[in-house]
């Protein structure tokens, strides 16, 4: 699965590069988006079929968890954004403004771009980008490991677009609890985003 | 990001209404193995069309990756935490359906 997930992306950018040029773009986030709402609603047409795991997961216990670990998400990436400002040269500031952007990156280099910098705004797009397409194999494999690990390196998109996989990989169960994170965290992301560039 | 989250919202109505049976649910999921192909075809496609994306990946891409995987440790070293710490058993609580 993994190196057919790979395997995929790799003929994407041969595709793109041979036979497409930078219009195609509009015609690109189209389709993929529409690919991405299908498969949110086959996503949440498994969750709300599941009532027993939706009931099960409303104890305190649960809910803790659920609170947990999208703040677990926020200190990791700001932290090991930081951290990474050792290596990358860039400063502080514009280490955590990107990690703030927790693998949505879309909104993160747009809003960089526009409000900041249009060089820092590319870092944004590629560094959760790469977060986001890492997230498609490091989830079945972190499955393996653990079930809630695998929600870790998604981010934000663990609502949407990586929720799917969390679910074929890990479960109903860690499907909930990577559901509530990336809701918390996609709220999270603008509110990061408007208060740094303040 | 407003659609998915109305069609996830709408799903789980659905899906808690229980409209569909169980045939309509096992091609629905094959559909949607079919949208996680042409998801990441098109992300692949998104980054080969760019070529000033593709000329500026080896400057950025550094900068980028220490960035993206900074962020994906860190996130992971805190679940390694909170899990030990707030839910142990979870994977023997909670076999894969």
């Amino acid at each position: 699965m993994v190196a057919a997930l790979l395997g995929t992306i790799v003929v994407g950018m041969v595709l793109g590069y041979m036979f497409l040029d930078v219009t195609a773009k509009p015609l690109l986030d189209e389709t993929l988006m529409a690919a991405l709402d299908f498969m949110g609603f086959v996503a949440g047409i498994e969750i709300g079929s599941n009532r027993r795991l939706l009931k099960q997961i409303c104890t305190p216990k649960n809910l803790a968890l659920a609170l947990a670990l999208p703040i677990g998400v926020v200190i990791g990436s700001l932290g090991g954004a930081y951290l990474s400002h050792f290596l990358t040269g860039l400063s502080v500031y514009d280490s955590i403004l990107v990690g703030s952007g927790l693998g949505w990156y879309s909104l993160s280099s747009v809003v960089i771009s526009t409000l900041y910098s249009t060089e820092l705004g590319a870092v944004a797009f590629l560094a959760n980008m790469l977060r986001e397409v890492s997230s498609f194999v490091l989830i079945p494999l972190l499955a393996r490991w653990n079930k809630l690990m695998c929600i870790a390196p998604g981010g934000a998109g663990t609502m949407d677009s990586l929720l799917p996989l969390v679910i074929r990989g890990a479960g109903m169960q860690a499907g909930m609890f990577a559901f509530i994170n990336g809701l918390i965290l996609s709220l999270l992301v603008p509110v990061l985003l408007s208060v740094l560039l303040k | 990001m407003t659609i998915i989250i109305c069609a996830i919202t709408a799903g789980i109505l659905l899906g808690w209404l229980d409209v569909f049976n169980y045939r309509t649910k096992l091609w629905l999921n094959r559909i949607s193995t079919v949208c996680l192909f042409i998801i990441l075809l098109c992300l692949g496609a998104k980054i080969g069309c760019d070529r000033e994306m593709l000329d500026k990946i080896p400057v950025l891409g550094k900068q980028a990756f220490l960035l993206g995987s900074s962020a994906i440790l860190g996130s992971m070293l805190m679940f390694y935490m909170i899990i030990r710490l707030l839910a142990p058993n979870f994977d023997k609580e909670n076999e894969v359906e």
